[in-house]
């Protein structure tokens, strides 16, 4: 893959942009210096980064809070044990999809 | 509100013979074992609720947060091509320019410093910052006689300092849509920098369908705290100078045909409002 593809390819798979932004970018490709790219990539590669911690901690916060809200629900006698594993079950689909919609809001 | 045990009650019908069960409620003390009541039992929907309000509030947060990281990303970018346009390492043509315009969009103030560059394109912005006398300044050093000509074509001469400038003011362009706009946008003149909270895609898109046909620099100047009213007084003095320029300049022009424009613009509903 030549280098003017990898960028194309850099460019297009990157959540930084809006795809009105992608095409001017594309546009541009060719006015691009080898130098210009390389800048423009190396600021994608770092927002990626980031962006990929980012969600990681945001989604490691999600966890925890369905995590307390599980061990809420224990603390509390008066619910039936079946309830419990009901509102766990619940919870645990709850927490994937909004993990996964976490990771969907910059992806 | 104590909970009630159903009293169960028996009929039989006459005719069939078939028995039926009622369920009657009685609150009789002494019938009744003692229960726990509502209040004692936390609800799972409003456990649940307090967790999805939590969450809910992590995700504004990375919205946000991812929002300001794309914002400065593209700030980043902005700023090596700016870099390496004034370096002379990189041609600013119209594809160039376009994707800077598109990255600044929504950035105030990237534009200002960047978009507006030299002499590489037919229309020019020139983006000052009039807090202080450095943006006089910048463009007497940073911009060459064909440059300074051009714009001396078209303005006066800074009162202060001598230096040539074309000018309109953060108040006149404040106006939004006033004529300080307008005159600006006609010019070929980028609105950004210091008063990048008056970009917008409107403007943009007024200056790509104008600005193209407008060799014409144009500068802001933003009305900063050491400059006087003296001065805005004047700068509204200049536009109409300007645009009386402009329509001799440019055959077919008027002010009164570029209005119609953007009023029609803001009748289709483009947005004029700060971003």
């Amino acid at each position: 893959m030549t280098s003017r593809e990898q960028f194309i390819k850099t460019v297009l798979s990157t959540t930084l942009f809006t795809d009105e932004e992608k095409v001017k970018i594309v546009d541009a490709v060719d006015s691009l210096s080898e130098e210009a790219r390389a800048k423009i990539v190396e600021e994608i590669e770092g927002y990626n980064a980031r962006t990929k911690e980012r969600v990681a901690k945001y989604n490691t916060a999600v966890k925890e809070e369905f995590a307390k809200y599980r061990e809420e629900l224990k603390n509390i006698p008066e619910i039936a044990e079946k309830d419990i594993d009901i509102a766990n079950a619940t919870s645990q689909v709850l927490e994937d999809a909004i993990t996964k919609a976490t990771s969907d809001l910059v992806s | 509100m104590t909970l009630l045990k159903p009293e169960t009650l028996e009929d039989t019908d006459s005719e069939s013979g078939q028995t039926f069960s009622f369920a009657q409620e009685t609150n009789s003390p002494a019938r009744t074992k003692p229960q726990k009541t509502e209040d004692d039992i936390p609800p799972l929907p409003e456990l649940g609720a307090e967790t999805l309000k939590n969450v809910s509030e992590i995700q504004e947060d990375l919205i946000v947060e991812d929002a300001q990281d794309k914002q400065e990303t593209k700030k980043g970018i902005l700023t090596h091509l700016d870099t390496m346009i004034r370096g002379r390492k990189l041609t600013l043509d119209r594809a160039i320019l376009d994707l800077m315009i598109a990255l600044s969009i929504g950035t105030a103030g990237a534009i200002g410093d960047n978009v507006a560059l030299f002499d590489k394109v037919p229309w020019l912005g020139i983006v000052l910052e009039f807090v202080s006398d450095q943006g006089l300044k910048w463009v007497a050093n940073e911009f060459d006689e064909k440059v300074r000509d051009l714009v001396s074509k078209v303005a006066n001469k800074d009162y202060r300092t001598n230096k040539p400038f074309i000018g309109g003011t953060a108040n006149l362009v404040s106006e939004g849509i006033g004529l300080g706009t307008k005159a600006l946008v006609a010019l070929g003149f980028i609105p950004a920098g210091a008063i990048g909270d008056f970009v917008n895609p409107a403007t943009v898109q007024a200056v790509l369908e104008f600005g193209k046909y407008t060799p014409i620099i144009g500068a802001v100047v933003e009305r900063g705290v050491n400059t006087s009213d003296k001065l805005i007084g004047r700068v509204t003095g200049l536009i109409g100078e300007i645009f009386g320029k402009v329509e001799e300049e440019k055959p077919g022009f008027s002010f009164d045909n570029f209005s119609k424009w953007w009023d029609q613009k803001l009748q289709e509903g483009v947005v004029f409002s700060p971003v």
